[in-house]
């Protein structure tokens, strides 16, 4: 599904995400990928979802050289990818079943996508995605007024909907408690297995990782320090994984390059 | 279990905040629609071959621009006096704003914080609280009336002339500038000001030292925006008789002196945004 | 640098000479204030002299009672209608021409950031997302730089007298400072959410309607409600130069020396400003 040779990241503030990075993953894997922050997930995730492009190497989603992907194939491909976010990611004002109808924008035409800003199309397909994550009565519900847990499986219900065949989930469960946590792990992986999706998930939680995925990918300052079976993984790779961490930057800050101030038309008599 | 689309419509017809927003959409499109129709304002005269053509005449016939040597440097002289009176209504504004800011801060008034014992006099305070309101009330009629009939009237006291244009900008203006000041002066941190009043500051040291410091910004920032709005106005203020470039606007308009007209457009122009530009490098290193 | 600690050079006392900036701004700020004097003829006595004084009190005094007759009220209560439909119209055409200006005009929605990190690298691709921003920004600032009063006169000029050049000139100088915020809203707005739409493999259309459209609408809804009322005031002035309303019957009042019929007809402008305020309040508690 994926071939990557010699990937590199470098961001316009000189801050290199990746280096030289090799891998393969196969259609229908499940990978958890491992490292502490900074070491390089969250870009290679941007990566692999088309989101942002290698500043050196090659990267092939299914055959095709991302880069050379544009305008509408490039959709089609995004389309075809799934992400989760740590942050979900979802439009706070807007109800949930806009949210989760969003899955279907890489499907709608942009007449479509605003007539169902009025009166919700396809209502039904949302129903059934949220009643798979167990949220069916908050369809009405702004978004901003459920807890954090909630607000994600409303973001997987999403990806229910946009039906992808390789799911990517960037820390879905890092702000979420443990139980909570493992919940969303096993209903992602529930779902990838039902209907042979390839499912990446990049986690902190190292035991979450060992225990549900057949396969482990360390990172570390963006490069794989390990790529294999749970069992191969050592206690002395894995110590020498979190701690010498560099000093790193938050991926958001990177990638956005600043915090945004809402602007206030209060003071503007 | 999935809800069908008719149970789901009926839910969101129950959904209070979504039915309001229709509504108050459909008064606004019946309100449009109803200015439309009776204001006479027919969209076809408009926009149509005639209004058009009556508006691409118009435009033809201020070009090219009347640059001649004469009237550039009457334009000149009259920019610099409008850059002045928009100066010198700002200033007067903070000036006026500042005399007026005493009494219509709330926290410049009686407060433990400021060493004057909770047990005040009861005519003491009421006093004090009349003169806030009395404060409040000038400033808000001060900007109530707009800037334009400000110069009317004061063009009656003083004459024609850019005189009158700087005490309307000045007054008008004051009362913007009193309130947002207030606002600002009584949002802020008090912990400094009490420190400084347990060393035994009294209320002047306090406000100088406390209070003040800590607003600048923000005072700034308003007044700089308010010289920005008051640039344009008082390029406008001319056309009733307070001087400046809006007095030469007059007397092109009337005599029917398009490209001439052209050129004032054009400096006025310039004007705005030469003081946007000011404003904002002074924004920058100030604030 | 190391300090001596000799005893013979301890406590030679610090200097302070003052910041060359201050200084410098400081003397520039007084040559403004002397410079803007002349300029502007100011006489500040004349404002107390005995003639400015009496015609002062003359205006006080003819301006109460404020003028409430039947038949005055009957007069006037057509311009003021037709004030408050340039107010309305003048803002929805500001709306109209501002708003899509200001999707254009927004740099983060054309070519800025990480959402627009895989698009084509062509010197045509850089000039075609960045000239229209460039040319609509430009189109924003000449717009909001002409106060409206003289966008009025030349509407007037242009299409005569009536409320027609009142709308006119309300919607071509409003839709640049509603086209500015609303573009000012857009950039700031939190890009989280967008890159999620974009993953789903939105276009950009799309984006805007479930991105940045739905996060932007309570600012936008704010900021117009107040440039509403703020229209109310300003197209009561247009009339002053024949652009339709009650502005033409105060300027011909206060010329007439009518000032108790100006006076009424000032304070019906801003009682309805009072109730748009209100009414803005409302709708946006409603909506937001």
């Amino acid at each position: 599904m994926y071939t990557l040779k010699g990937v590199s990241k470098t961001y316009a503030n000189g801050f290199t995400a990746l280096r030289d990075l090799d891998l393969h993953i196969a259609v229908g894997e499940r990978v958890a990928f491992i490292g502490s922050s900074g070491a390089g997930k969250t870009t290679l995730f941007r990566l692999l979802n088309c989101t942002l492009r290698p500043t050196a190497g090659t990267l092939t989603v299914d055959n095709v050289d991302s880069t050379k992907l544009h305008g509408r194939h490039l959709r089609q491909m995004r389309r075809n990818i799934g992400t989760i976010y740590q942050q979900h990611n979802l439009v706070p004002r807007l109800r949930v079943m806009h949210n989760v109808l969003a899955g279907h924008l890489g499907r709608w035409s942009a007449a479509r996508a605003f007539l169902s800003l009025l009166h919700p199309l396809e209502l039904d397909s949302a129903a059934a995605a949220l009643q798979r994550v167990g949220l069916a009565d908050r369809i009405f519900q702004r978004t901003d007024q459920l807890s954090g847990g909630e607000q994600q499986r409303v973001a997987i219900a999403r990806v229910l909907l946009q039906d992808p065949s390789i799911i990517l989930a960037d820390e879905p469960v890092a702000s979420l408690d443990l139980a909570l946590a493992e919940n969303i792990v096993r209903l992602l992986i529930d779902l990838a297995e039902q209907q042979q999706k390839t499912l990446l998930v990049s986690l902190h939680n190292v035991r979450l990782a060992l225990e549900y995925f057949p396969r482990i990918v360390a990172l570390q300052h963006g490069r794989p320090v390990f790529d294999g079976k749970p069992q191969g993984l050592s206690t002395a790779t894995m110590q020498r994984l979190f701690t010498d961490t560099p000093a790193h930057q938050r991926p958001e800050d990177t990638l956005y390059g600043h915090s945004h101030v809402p602007i206030d038309c209060r003071f503007l008599t | 279990m999935a809800q069908s689309p008719a149970s789901a419509l009926a839910t969101m017809a129950r959904a209070p905040r979504l039915r309001w927003g229709y509504v108050i959409g459909l008064v606004l499109l019946a309100l449009v629609v109803w200015s439309v129709y009776d204001s006479g304002l027919s969209v076809r005269a408009l926009l149509g071959s005639e209004g058009r053509r009556q508006m691409a005449l118009f435009v033809q016939q201020m070009f090219p621009p009347d640059l001649s040597p004469a009237l550039l440097r009457k334009v000149w002289q009259g920019a610099l006096e409008t850059l002045a009176i928009s100066f010198l209504g700002t200033l007067l504004a903070i000036t006026l704003s500042a005399v007026l800011l005493g009494g219509a801060t709330r926290t410049l008034a009686a407060s433990a914080a400021f060493g004057e014992s909770v047990t005040m006099p009861l005519l003491w305070r009421l006093g004090r609280a009349l003169l806030y309101y009395l404060c409040r009330a000038l400033l808000n009629l001060f900007r109530s009336v707009p800037e334009l009939i400000w110069a009317l009237l004061f063009i009656l006291a003083v004459g024609l002339g850019p005189f009158a244009g700087v005490l309307a900008l000045g007054v008008h203006t004051a009362g913007v500038l009193g309130r947002l000041f207030a606002e600002v002066l009584e949002n802020v941190d008090r912990r400094p000001c009490e420190t400084l009043q347990a060393a035994g500051a009294t209320r002047v040291h306090v406000f100088l030292y406390g209070m003040l410091p800590q607003a600048l910004p923000d005072l700034l920032s308003f007044a700089l925006y308010r010289w920005e709005v008051n640039i344009r106005a008082a390029a406008i203020l001319g056309f009733v008789g307070a001087g400046g470039l809006g007095q030469q606007l007059f007397i092109a308009l009337n005599l029917f002196l398009h490209q001439q007209l052209l050129t004032l457009i054009a400096a006025i122009l310039l004007l705005v945004i030469l003081v946007d530009l000011c404003s904002a490098l002074l924004r920058r290193t100030l604030v | 640098m190391a300090i001596p600690m000799s005893p013979s050079t301890a406590a030679s006392s610090p200097k302070w000479h003052g910041s060359r900036s201050a200084r410098f701004l400081g003397l520039l700020f007084l040559f403004a204030v002397v410079a803007s004097y002349r300029l502007t003829e100011v006489k500040p006595l004349v404002l107390f002299e005995t003639e400015a004084l009496a015609n002062l009190w003359a205006f006080a005094r003819g301006m109460l009672p404020p003028a409430h007759s039947l038949a005055f009220l009957q007069t006037i209560w057509r311009p003021v209608l037709e004030t408050v439909q340039i107010a309305l119209l003048g803002t929805l055409l500001a709306v109209l021409i501002g708003f899509p200006l200001s999707l254009l005009a927004s740099s983060t929605i054309a070519f800025a950031g990480p959402l627009h990190d895989m698009e084509r690298r062509s010197p045509l691709v850089w000039v075609g997302t960045r000239l229209p921003y460039v040319l609509s920004r430009l189109l924003l600032n000449v717009l909001r730089a002409i106060p409206e009063l003289v966008w009025a006169l030349l509407f007037v000029r242009a299409l005569g007298l009536g409320a027609a050049p009142g709308i006119m000139a309300l919607g071509v100088s409003y839709s640049g400072m509603l086209g500015k915020v609303y573009a000012d809203i857009l950039e700031a707005i939190d890009p989280a959410p967008l890159e999620a739409l974009q993953s789903t493999g939105a276009s950009r259309l799309q984006m805007v309607l479930y991105g940045w459209l739905p996060q932007m609408l309570p600012n936008f809804l704010g900021y117009t409600l107040y440039r509403w009322e703020c229209a109310l005031r300003a197209s009561a002035l247009m009339g002053f130069v024949g652009a339709g309303g009650i502005g033409q019957h105060i300027e011909l009042s206060m010329r007439m020396f009518e000032y108790h019929e100006a006076v009424s007809m000032i304070l019906i402008v801003f009682a309805l400003s009072a109730i748009v305020e209100r009414l803005g309040d409302g709708l946006r508690r409603r909506i937001v």
